[in-house]
C-alpha cells in the first residue's frame, strides 16, 4: 500500500511539469493524460524511485475528477543517488480537480539531475506571504525597492510637508 | 563578500562597489568616467544628454549612444513578452505624472481631479538600424526599466579589465557579483524590516522592483504601463535573477505585466513575485528559499 502511494505521489510530481506547461495552452485534460509516459522517459523521476520516505494524505480517492489522481494535497520527501551526488528534496503539491493547483519545493539541489528534476517545476504559488523579520536572518544585502538619490527624496519631502501643511 | 567597499552617489541613486583589494585612485576614476559618460547619454534628468537633446529636437533620425545595443535589445524583449506595456518611450509619460527632471512630484489632473494620463508611442514605431534610431514626435526616451542594472554590468566590465576579478557592484538594489556568493534578502515592501525570503547569488546578478515605497502619492510612482500611461498597480514586488544585471532590472519591470513564466523563458530568469493581494509566485528553481 505504501509502495502504491509512493508511485502514484512521484507520478502525479512526474506530470505536474507537464500540466504547468499544457495548462498554458488552456489544456488540463492531455497534461494528466501525458504524466505516464514523462514518468517513464524522465531521469528525474527514475532517480526518485529510490526515495526513502514519502508521505501522502490525499482526500479521497474517489473524489478524483479525472480518475488517475485524487484530489488532496500530497507531500513527498526523498533523497537518492545522482551522479552529482546524495541529493535530496521536499515536494508539497494540492490537486483539485485533477488539477495541480498550488506546489511547493523546497530547492536543496544546485546541480545533478535533481536540479533538473527541479527545473522542470514551473513555479510555486503562496497565499499571503508573511515573511520574516530581517533581522533574525543573516545576509549580505537586501533587495527591494531602490533606495532613491538625494534630489528624489528632498523633493518628496517637500511635497509630504506641503501636503500636511 | 569582497573587502573594502567604495560608496558613493550615481544616476540618483546609491552605489556601494566591493573589491577584493582596494580600489585605486586611477580604478575609481575608472568607474566614474564610465558612469559619467552613460548620464551624459541617457539621463532624462540633465537637460544636455542625448535623450533630452534628442526629444527637444522632436521627430526625426538620431544616431544612438555606441552603448545602445545592448539595452535597446532588452527593451526589444520585454516589449515583446508584456504586449507592448514596457517601453523606453515612456518618459513623457512620467513627466505627466510628475517624475520630471525638477522632481516636481505633482501629476497633471483635469478638473475632476482624475489623472490625465496618454499612451505612449508604440516602441515599433521607433525602428532602429545601422546605429541610428528614428523617433516619433514629442517623444522622451527613458531607460528606468533597463538603465541603472545595464550599467551595473558596464560597471562590472570596468572592474574586471583592471583585474578586479572579484567583486560585487550594487546600485540601488541592482546587484551584480562575481568570484563569490551573496546571501541577498528579499525585502518587504510593506515592512522594511522583514524579509519574504533570502536567494543566494553566484557569479550572476539580482534586481528588485516595488514601486510603491518611493511613489510619490497614491498610485504615483514610475512603474508605468506604456499602453496606457498609467501606473500599474496589480503588482507589489518583483525580483529577478540572471547572468548580468541589465536582464535581472529588465525583467523585475517586465514580471509586472506579463506571466512570470513567459518572463523567465524570454529572459532565462528566475523569479519572485508578490502581487497586490500578496500572493507570492516564485520560480521553483530558485537558489535560495522564500518564507511562504
Amino acid at each position: 500500500m505504501k509502495h502504491t502511494t509512493r508511485r502514484r505521489t512521484f507520478a502525479a510530481l512526474s506530470g505536474l511539469s507537464i500540466a504547468v506547461t499544457l495548462a498554458a495552452c488552456g489544456n488540463n485534460a492531455d497534461a494528466v493524460d501525458n504524466s505516464d509516459t514523462t514518468s517513464g522517459s524522465s531521469d528525474a523521476s527514475a532517480s526518485a524511485d529510490t526515495g526513502t520516505s514519502t508521505d501522502s494524505s490525499a482526500d479521497s480517492e474517489d473524489s478524483a475528477s479525472t480518475g488517475e489522481y485524487a484530489d488532496g494535497t500530497y507531500t513527498a520527501e526523498g533523497s537518492y543517488s545522482s551522479p552529482g551526488g546524495e541529493e535530496s528534496i521536499e515536494v508539497e503539491l494540492t490537486i483539485a480537480d485533477g488539477v495541480v493547483t498550488d506546489v511547493t519545493v523546497t530547492p536543496e539541489a544546485t546541480s545533478g539531475n535533481a536540479a533538473r528534476f527541479q527545473q522542470e517545476f514551473a513555479s510555486g504559488i503562496a497565499d499571503e506571504v508573511v515573511g520574516k523579520e530581517l533581522s533574525d536572518l543573516s545576509v549580505d544585502k537586501v533587495a527591494g525597492s531602490s533606495l532613491t538619490g538625494d534630489g528624489f527624496n528632498a523633493a518628496l519631502d517637500e511635497i509630504r510637508a506641503d501636503a500636511t501643511a | 563578500m569582497p573587502r573594502p567597499s567604495t560608496r558613493f552617489q550615481a544616476i540618483g541613486t546609491h552605489w556601494q562597489v566591493d573589491t577584493d583589494r582596494p580600489l585605486d585612485i586611477a580604478g575609481l576614476g575608472a568607474l566614474h568616467d564610465r558612469i559619467a559618460r552613460f548620464d551624459a547619454d541617457w539621463s532624462r534628468f540633465r537637460p544636455d544628454s542625448w535623450v533630452t537633446r534628442t526629444a527637444d529636437a522632436g521627430a526625426g533620425e538620431y544616431d544612438l549612444p555606441g552603448d545602445a545595443g545592448p539595452l535597446l535589445a532588452a527593451y526589444d524583449t520585454a516589449a515583446g513578452c508584456t504586449g507592448g506595456a514596457v517601453s523606453p518611450l515612456v518618459g513623457r509619460a512620467l513627466e505627466d505624472l510628475g517624475y520630471d527632471a525638477d522632481y516636481r512630484l505633482r501629476p497633471r489632473r483635469d478638473e475632476d481631479g482624475e489623472l490625465i494620463v496618454h499612451p505612449v508611442p508604440a516602441w515599433s514605431d521607433a525602428p532602429r538600424a545601422d546605429g541610428r534610431i528614428t523617433l516619433p514626435a514629442d517623444t522622451l526616451i527613458d531607460v528606468g526599466a533597463a538603465g541603472k542594472g545595464y550599467l551595473v554590468d558596464l560597471v562590472s566590465e570596468v572592474l574586471t579589465e583592471r583585474g578586479f576579478d572579484a567583486h560585487v557592484v550594487d546600485a540601488g538594489g541592482d546587484i551584480r557579483v562575481l568570484g563569490s556568493t551573496l546571501r541577498v534578502a528579499l525585502e518587504d515592501p510593506a515592512d522594511p524590516a522583514r524579509a519574504l525570503g533570502v536567494l543566494r547569488v553566484t557569479d550572476g546578478a539580482i534586481a528588485g522592483s516595488a514601486p510603491n515605497r518611493r511613489a510619490w502619492g497614491p498610485g504615483l510612482h514610475h512603474v508605468v504601463d506604456a499602453r496606457t500611461g498609467r501606473p500599474t498597480d496589480r503588482v507589489l514586488a518583483t525580483w529577478a535573477v540572471a547572468p548580468d544585471a541589465l536582464t535581472a532590472d529588465i525583467a523585475a519591470t517586465a514580471l509586472f505585466f506579463a506571466d512570470p513564466d513567459l518572463v523567465a523563458a524570454r529572459f532565462g530568469i528566475r523569479y519572485v513575485v508578490l502581487d497586490a493581494d500578496r500572493r507570492l509566485r516564485w520560480s521553483l528553481d530558485l537558489d535560495g528559499e522564500v518564507f511562504a
